[in-house]
């Protein structure tokens, strides 16, 4: 037997007989015993600020800073957009535009539509319908005075062949116009042709005609006609109240901004036939301010500003209507209806111009700068729960260190319900915990956080009698410091409310 | 959650525990070639000595009896025991294993010089945990909130083949030892930074983890995540004999016979190192690390938020290869024997210096030969343990010579009361 043979032979059975010699079997099995466990956990670390809340915030409502930090919050609709088609859409060409004579001048869109001074063409084509009645071949040059490109009129030739039947009739191609620039007075335009035999004798077409189908500007100048365009049917939601139960705001200058964007060279004016606010009560209120009556007219760029964006805004405050008190009155929403006029005064004098580019939006918002005083307020709300089951915890000692950065006294409280609202576990002792204000500086600015710190015991009995609720009611209370005397306060970027939350769980394993 | 750490951590440590049993000088077969193993200055008393299939297994500790910390529960599993915690003190301890398979040694004694020769294939691990940690198990951070406590556990492992060749020479009453060990590593794990503090702070209860942890390997482990970690037993082989990780050892030792009866002896041995060169990965961590909960904020913004994977993403660990060297575990004697007709008397002591750690140990012994038996016995006593006794059967069939001997006789059959346990049982040939 060679060693190798030897090692493997004799090695394992020592091995076999080593091992078995011992008692292993209850050091396989780990397990825990009956015994608890103290373990001690973070849960939560996080502060919200309204920096951060800001990031958060979907849909139309945006917070907003200013550079100074001060806050503001805007429920933003935009409420109508409209293109260049909406004030000139492509101009149908239903019947040829006759050209009578060798030298003749064709209105191209009736004066009741517009009256154009200066126009590009764009994706436009058109063609000729010529019809001859001589007995030879004829060569046309036909020429549009009024149409040029690049320091050119438009010239085109065709020749008309004799086919030894009379009349000939010759369709000429499609012919682009895109780019090229007409420059006219009330819509007219000259068509010129020179119709000429092989030995040079001139001779007037039998019959002529212009067709296109349809008529597209990349640019267009003159008068472009009256407009008038809807804004109504709709409303903008504000939530800020939508949690209310009692107290009182006072917000120092709440606003309803319109704003519009303008690209067309035309003159736009809105006209206000209703803005009203509801309260969460459902009292609705009228805004009412002069510009209501008056309507307001909104910027727009001038011939020499082709492509610049116009914007106006407008704001309905406390110094011109009466916002200030409707809104504090808990605003739940603001319906309206308005019309937006583009040559409303209809001077046919008034040159203006639109691009195909151009546009013009109507946006309404409501803004309430977060300035003013929040007096005993009390907001509730009520959530649906499902708590799972803990087995194998005995008891838990949750500590809870809240942070308030925002001058104002804050308080919370939770009520556990059942099915058929009876109370059966209220999560702080008293009324709740109580956060108090933090401090403020000499500018009226908090100089540090408050902080709290709260003890929650939860044993298994209670935790098995709270898991019981579907509902749980989360109600806050907010008063700002010294807002029995209206005293307003900014809200600042950096205030939030911080919550620490840590746990100490007694375990006892299965 | 937190459970199912506590019990993986647990059983990381169990592990270890559950090899067994301590190794076993050859103290007590004078004049054999196994006597050589301890000491290459030994006189061997035949011209042929062969041994075979020679094995020492043992397992040791400076810290505690598994006895002494756990307990077994009504379902009969093992657990860590709070009561018995209570009163341990506080310190960084070890367990220790050591398996030493010798395939065959040869001596042919040549009168004033001798020849040795011989392959093993060795093995032996360490498991390093502090009085935190396993207190830290039994009760939960929760008892330590606003302390700082040294979690770290250190894990080493090392298997290598061993060639040697020797040679004693006699000058007079003095006889020198000297073995060239060529090393093979199979397999090889090295915590050579391993340091965990972890602090529960007051305030809401943060978790704060300071690591200073570099560990190599070759072989052994592999790393990809705190949840991902695998560790590849393949390297525990016989294989690997004549490539990669090289290494080189010696042993020296000299041995004085005073009279007839009455000789001294002394070594050293393994005195060398291996450069681990087969994949040689190393994981580094350092810095510290904080859990602190979830932000809210966070969580409203990705949803998919996992707090276990936010733990796990905490240990921050950098990868690399790079060779690297150990020190194999090396050993210092010094010993007496005396011989009065059937009887034999001797007395060991030894310093051991593995992964790091220094152990001491003093070791009596007496055989008496009957007939074709020896019957020995062996007391042991060392920093943990002073109530070791070992017992040595020798069977006499010349020249055929059997053996079996063991330390903590009184434990060998429920080694968890034991802090040290070992066995060794060989062949050898003289003739």
């Amino acid at each position: 037997m060679s060693i190798f043979n030897l090692k493997k032979a004799i090695i394992p059975a020592l091995l076999i007989l080593l091992t078995g010699c011992l008692d292993t079997n209850n050091l396989e099995e780990w397990d825990w015993n009956d015994q608890e466990y103290d373990l001690a956990v973070p849960l939560v670390n996080t502060k919200v600020t309204l920096n951060k809340l800001s990031e958060l915030v979907k849909g139309n409502t945006v917070i907003k800073f200013d550079a100074d930090g001060t806050a503001t919050v805007s429920y933003n609709g935009e409420v109508l957009r409209k293109n260049s088609a909406a004030i000139f859409p492509p101009y149908p060409g239903v019947n040829p535009l006759p050209i009578a004579d060798t030298l003749s001048q064709v209105e191209i869109m009736p004066l009741t539509k517009a009256n154009i001074r200066r126009a590009i063409f764009k994706d436009t084509k058109i063609n000729f319908s010529l019809q001859s009645n001589v007995a030879e071949d004829v060569f046309i040059e036909m020429t549009i005075p009024e149409l040029t490109k690049d320091g050119q009129i438009f010239r085109k030739n065709f020749t008309v062949k004799y086919n030894n039947t009379l009349p000939v009739a010759y369709q000429t191609e499609d012919i682009s116009v895109d780019g090229w620039t007409i420059i006219t007075n009330r819509n007219l335009m000259t068509f010129s042709y020179k119709a000429v035999t092989a030995s040079g004798v001139r001779v007037k077409l039998d019959k002529a005609f212009m067709n296109y189908d349809l008529i597209k500007f990349s640019y267009l100048e003159g008068y472009l006609g009256h407009h008038e365009f809807p804004i109504d049917g709709n409303f903008i939601d504000i939530s800020l109240f939508d949690a209310w139960k009692s107290g009182t705001f006072d917000f120092e200058n709440p606003k309803i901004t319109l704003s519009v964007e303008n690209a067309f060279g035309l003159p736009v004016h809105s006209k206000v036939n209703k803005l009203e606010l509801t309260s969460i009560s459902g009292k609705t209120v009228n805004l009412e301010s002069p510009f209501v009556e008056t309507g307001i007219d909104f910027l727009y760029p001038g011939l020499d500003e082709v492509g610049k964006v116009k914007t106006t805004y407008f704001d309905f405050d406390r110094t011109n209507s009466n916002i200030r008190e409707i809104f504090n009155e808990k605003t739940k929403t603001v319906s309206y209806d308005m019309s937006a006029l583009v040559n409303t005064s209809r001077d046919t004098t008034k040159i203006g111009f639109i691009t195909d580019q151009s546009y013009f939006v109507v946006r309404v918002a409501a803004e309430i700068p977060l300035l003013g005083s929040v007096n005993q307020l009390v907001v509730s709300d009520t959530i649906e729960i499902t708590l799972p089951e803990v087995d194998n915890v005995q008891q838990a000692e949750l500590k809870a260190i809240f942070s308030n950065d925002f001058p104002a006294e804050i308080r919370a409280q939770a009520v556990f319900l059942d099915d058929s609202n009876h109370i059966l576990d209220v999560l702080f002792d008293g009324i709740g915990i109580e956060i108090p204000p933090a401090p403020l500086g000499s500018n009226n600015k908090t100089t540090q956080s408050t902080e709290k710190v709260h003890f929650l015991k939860f044993d298994k009995q209670r935790y098995e009698k709270v898991r019981k609720a579907t509902k749980m009611v989360v109600s806050g209370y907010i008063n700002t410091t010294n807002s029995e005397q209206k005293s307003s306060l900014w809200i600042y970027d950096q205030y939030g409310l911080g919550l620490k939350l840590g746990a100490r769980i007694k375990v006892k394993p299965d | 959650m937190m459970g199912k750490w506590y019990l993986v951590l647990c059983t990381g440590l169990i592990c270890n525990m559950s090899l067994k049993a301590q190794y076993i000088p050859a103290l007590l077969r004078h004049g054999s070639v196994q006597n050589t193993l301890y000491n290459p200055a030994i006189p061997m008393k035949k011209t042929i000595n062969l041994g075979l299939a020679t094995i020492n297994t043992g397992l040791s500790t400076d810290g505690f009896a598994l006895n002494e910390l756990t307990g077994i529960n009504q379902d009969g599993a093992r657990y860590i025991d709070i009561n018995k915690i209570q009163s341990i003190k506080d310190g960084k301890y070890n367990l220790y294993f050591e398996n030493d398979i010798r395939t065959i040694d040869v001596g042919i004694n040549l009168r004033s010089f001798a020849l040795i020769a011989g392959h093993g294939f060795r093995m032996s691990a360490n498991a390093g945990y502090t009085t935190d940690l396993i207190k830290l198990l039994a009760n939960g951070n929760g008892s330590y909130i606003g302390k700082t406590l040294d979690i770290g556990p250190a894990l080493n492992a090392m298997a290598y083949n061993e060639l040697y060749i020797g040679a004693q020479t006699k000058l007079g009453s003095l006889t020198l030892g000297l073995k060239a060990k060529l090393l093979y590593g199979t397999a090889s794990l090295y915590s050579e930074v391993s340091r965990m503090l972890l602090t529960t702070k007051e305030e809401f209860y943060q978790l704060q983890f300071e690591n200073h942890y570099l560990i190599r390997s070759s072989s052994l482990l592999k790393y990809k995540s705190l949840d991902d970690i695998t560790i590849d037993y393949a390297g525990f082989t016989l294989d690997n004999l004549f490539y990669n990780n090289r290494g080189f050892a010696m042993d020296m030792g000299v041995h004085y016979q005073l009279n007839d009866r009455f000789s001294l002896n002394a070594s050293a041995l393994d005195i060398g190192r291996i450069d681990w060169d087969y994949a040689p990965r190393k994981y580094e961590t350092n810095g510290i690390f904080n859990f602190e909960g979830v932000d809210i904020i966070d969580y409203i913004q990705d949803s998919t938020l996992n707090v276990r994977d936010t733990l796990l993403q905490l240990l921050d660990v950098q990868s690399s290869l790079e060779p690297y060297s150990t020190t194999i575990n090396s050993r210092y004697t010094l010993g007496a024997d005396y011989i009065l007709d059937s009887w034999s008397f001797h007395v060991l002591y030894q310093m051991h210096r593995r992964f790091g750690y220094n152990w001491h140990q003093m070791s009596l012994g007496t055989v008496k030969k009957i007939s074709f038996l020896d019957i020995g016995l062996l007391y042991t006593i060392n920093k943990s343990d002073y109530r070791n006794l070992g017992l040595h059967i020798g069977l006499n069939l010349r020249p055929v010579h059997l053996y079996v001997s063991t330390t903590d006789v009184l434990h060998l059959l429920s080694f968890e009361n034991a802090r040290s346990a070992g066995i060794g049982f060989g062949l050898n040939v003289q003739f």
